[in-house]
């Protein structure tokens, strides 16, 4: 993969704010992510949005903004990338973040993921289109 | 039981002051008494509203098997609160993906706190910005 590459991430609105992306746990691992937190290269998706297709509900896909990172930014935090079968082409994982790594914390992986978020490279590529989830309205 | 009103009528129509007062403890609890919060001179209202709202989430409410917060949970982050609430303003709060909740104190200040609690454990993590380190303890 190349530096040059640009990788895209699905992020829940409540971790987006004026078009930054303003906490870590935007990157933190869920139980299906236990080969690493996912990612798209945009090089290999027709069209970038088709992220949101990820999720099934057409109603909580508006729910998520999709933002946008150099694979430069991942590499100088020593935040290693792998290509790892996914939902769409071009899935690729972050190695180093896991549930057991992020839960260790070791090797300042969570100030890393920090930085990472506060990069100036981030780009939001599109916003949440609705940020008032209520909970009866899923029920 | 307590006839106290519903929890939002209770922090909208009472002034806070640095007292304890009842709040009604979650549902499904099974606690037959109420849950005694400390509410300081920092407003924790805002906290504990959506704490409760959490406690309504569907389960896969993000379209990515994504958990309620539980009862359980829920009393041990309100537990935190009260007896460890290590700054002078109101912290951040979200769930997560796993059901955890994160507290996070974070005003652009170059130390961040946060505090990542589940029905198991509790971990926090400082990060100090200023020299990209942080450290993550499990309590």
């Amino acid at each position: 993969m190349g530096a040059h590459e640009m990788l895209v991430r699905l992020i829940w609105f409540t971790k987006i704010k004026d078009g930054k992306v303003v906490s870590k746990d935007a990157f933190k691992p869920n139980k299906h992510d236990e080969d690493g937190v996912s990612l798209y290269r945009s090089g290999y998706l027709t069209n970038e949005l088709e992220c949101l297709n990820t999720i099934e509900d057409p109603r909580k896909q508006d729910f998520y903004a999709l933002a946008r990172w150099p694979a430069q930014d991942f590499l100088d935090l020593d935040l290693k990338l792998m290509p790892t079968k996914g939902n769409l082409p071009g899935h690729v994982s972050i190695t180093s973040l896991t549930p057991q790594t992020w839960e260790k914390g070791e090797g300042n992986l969570l100030a890393r993921v920090d930085k990472l978020v506060a990069s100036k490279n981030m780009v939001v590529i599109r916003d949440a289109v609705r940020r008032d989830y209520s909970p009866a309205e899923f029920k | 039981m307590n006839n106290l009103a519903s929890p939002f009528e209770y922090l909208t129509s009472n002034s806070l002051t640095s007292t304890v007062k009842e709040f009604p403890a979650a549902p499904d609890s099974g606690a037959v008494s109420t849950l005694l919060y400390s509410l300081r001179s920092v407003d924790m209202s805002p906290v504990y509203l959506k704490l409760h709202e959490f406690l309504d989430y569907p389960e896969d409410w993000d379209g990515q098997d994504g958990q309620p917060l539980s009862s359980e949970t829920f009393q041990r982050v309100c537990d935190y609160l009260t007896k460890k609430c290590p700054q002078k303003f109101p912290p951040d709060v979200d769930l997560n993906n796993d059901g955890s909740v994160t507290l996070s104190w974070d005003r652009g200040n170059r130390l961040v706190w946060s505090v990542e609690i589940n029905e198991h454990k509790c971990v926090e993590t400082s990060i100090d910005r200023d020299h990209g380190t942080s450290i993550t303890t499990v309590v």
